[in-house]
């Protein structure tokens, strides 16, 4: 299966701990002091701020739609490294007038009503508010031609820094960086209640689309207020009970967590990535997926499940994939976050790793099949089990595959094994990340890097202390090296990985 | 939905009500993958799916299209074998259609 979610995506469904707080209004209140104006990310000396007018078809108050209401869980608990969530893209662009950059943006802005979406409290609660029609900021930075591309992915940086202002600030932050007079690039950076990876993909195309011929195409006929209502409905309603049955059915019989207890004390701050790229596990992964038919994700999966429960000790792996529920055509051009979280259960029990992928795709499929949930319904139905067993139950352990859909791809006629084993001396692992806060214990990213396939661990260092994030990866990466280049019988997976 | 023109008269997955849901199920196989895999291409070979290259994604809107179209709900638990290709879908269905009488 191909279920990628582009962006920063940390497992974003139940949280059974969420804090009383599901309104972040202390953090907005503590925000607002810091930050004077809803467009406070202060721009670079010499930088200029132009004021873009919208103005769209409509404004309107609703729910939030069940994406945008994972999202805010995952927000809520991740205070005050929320800005975590945050995500841009550097759009370069055939020369442009920044005047009709501008209008291009205003008209994006227009055409999705993400783009100007702000939270409202309510009752304790929060709703999604679209305007009709603001003044959004962007800021505009000269550069030379040879530095252009530098200061585009610098000020993507710093427009992603800070965490957003949910109920004051438009969740899109804008700049773009001139040569000579005429922009080079756009940058765009989205809060995460916006638009998830794709949807942001969706946004990148259709801006590009305005500047090209001034349209981006028919207006788009379902928005996230059309969403929402279509979730409260019927057949929604349905779909969330059916997916949440299963849920239910699991969550009565899994292991209650992952890992589940500390190996020591937690580094300062707790919660470290390691980041590999890996050019044999890119071989490794496209053999395996042209051999047995199946996607590069369900290879990922299989294999970080069999390292899972030997770095867990389970017989059972319990993940949370983030799935993009982008299935069908109608939900495709939409920019808002629509993924949630899947629950993949696999038992560990095959003899081999071919074994394993099977039973991993068929657990796949499962577990995208019900994806599609109201958060809080689900987190109720959670809480209820872990009152019946006593015990919380949260795996604390999730996958999002960040690359762009892909397809099985038939097996290389001419896969050289000791050039894949070979491959392995030029694997890379740096530690990019370390933060206070997140809402999960393990949390395995994959991306398309390039120099090889990128597999990210980031993880809460009293459980996984780095040693055994490092061996984590190594380990996944010899597991997958060795089945593609002979096969691999599970019970020598220790020794397989050891050192 | 139901259709009441499919009877049980033939054993599953045989005779004339085994052809038509063949039929109307690679439809759907060409509907679910954008047209990539057509219902002729379905029709034409053994019917492995995974011979002809069925992603998961394609998988799942099939699954969702099979449960409108025929009013069933296709239960993924335990070993879902019978996804393994055309002919032991249709008998899935069929089987899954009886037991909801």
């Amino acid at each position: 299966m191909t279920a990628p979610v582009l962006g920063p995506a940390v497992s974003a469904g139940t949280f059974p701990g969420a804090p009383a707080d599901t309104t972040g209004e202390a953090s907005r209140r503590a925000r607002s002091v810091a930050v004077a104006s809803p467009q406070a990310v202060s721009a670079p000396a010499g930088g200029a701020v132009a004021a873009v007018e919208f103005a769209g078809e409509r404004g309107g108050v609703a729910p939030l739609a069940w994406g945008q209401r994972s999202i805010w869980l995952a927000i809520c608990r991740t205070m005050p490294d929320d800005h975590y969530f945050n995500f841009g893209r550097v759009v370069p662009l055939p020369a442009h007038p920044a005047q009709d950059v501008l209008a291009a943006l205003a008209a994006l802005v227009a055409r999705h009503e993400s783009l100007r979406t702000r939270l409202r409290a309510v009752d304790g609660d929060v709703c999604q508010e679209v305007a009709r029609s603001g003044t959004l900021a962007v800021e505009i930075v000269a550069a030379a031609r040879a530095d252009a591309g530098r200061v585009a992915r610098e000020m993507m940086d710093r427009l992603a820094g800070p965490a957003f202002d949910y109920h004051a600030e438009w969740p899109l932050r804008a700049g773009l960086v001139t040569c000579e007079g005429q922009v080079r690039y756009a940058v765009l950076v989205f809060c995460h209640l916006a638009a998830d990876g794709l949807g942001a993909d969706v946004a990148v195309r259709d801006l590009r689309a305005l500047l090209r011929r001034g349209s981006a195409g028919d207006p788009v006929p379902r928005q996230p207020l059309d969403l929402a209502a279509e979730q409260a409905g019927p057949a929604g309603r349905r779909l969330s009970a059916a997916a949440i049955a299963y849920w239910e059915r699991e969550y009565r019989r899994v292991p209650p967590t992952m890992f589940q207890a500390p190996a020591g004390p937690p580094r300062e701050p707790r919660f470290w990535r390691a980041a590999m790229v890996s050019p044999a596990l890119d071989t490794a992964v496209e053999v395996l997926s042209g051999r047995y038919r199946v996607s590069g994700t369900t290879v990922l999966l299989a294999g970080a499940a069999a390292m899972v429960g030997q770095a867990a000790a389970q017989r059972t792996c319990v993940m949370l994939p983030v799935v993009n529920n982008r299935f069908h055509v109608r939900d495709r051009d939409l920019v808002t976050p629509l993924a949630q979280d899947g629950l993949f259960v696999l038992d560990l029990g095959a003899e081999t790793f071919e074994e394993l992928l099977r039973a991993a795709w068929a657990a796949s499929l499962r577990a995208y099949k019900h994806t599609r949930f109201d958060p809080l319904e689900l987190r109720r139905a959670i809480e209820a089990i872990g009152a019946e067993r006593g015990v919380e139950v949260h795996p604390y352990c999730c996958f999002n595959d960040q690359r762009l859909v892909e397809r099985p791809r038939i097996a290389k006629v001419e896969h050289d094994p000791a050039a894949t084993r070979a491959a392995v001396e030029r694997t890379r692992i740096t530690w990019p990340v370390r933060i206070d806060r997140l809402n999960c214990r393990f949390c395995l990213h994959v991306t398309d890097e390039p120099d090889g396939l990128g597999v990210s661990l980031t993880a809460d260092t009293a459980f996984l202390p780095p040693a055994a994030m490092e061996g984590y990866l190594r380990g996944l990466e010899r597991l997958l090296v060795e089945a593609a280049c002979r096969g691999v019988v599970l019970a020598d997976l220790p020794a397989l990985t050891a050192g | 939905m139901i259709d009441p023109e499919i009877s049980l008269a033939d054993p599953p997955g045989t005779g004339p009500e085994g052809e038509e849901l063949r039929r109307r199920v690679a439809g759907l196989v060409e509907t679910s993958s954008d047209g990539e895999i057509t219902a002729a291409e379905v029709l034409a070979g053994d019917g492995s799916f995974t011979a002809l290259g069925v992603t998961s994604l394609t998988m799942l809107r099939l699954i969702d299209a099979i449960e409108e179209e025929f009013g069933v709900e296709i239960d993924l638990g335990g070993d879902p074998a019978f996804l393994d290709g055309l002919d032991p879908l249709v008998r899935h269905i069929i089987a899954v259609r009886a037991g909801a009488r």
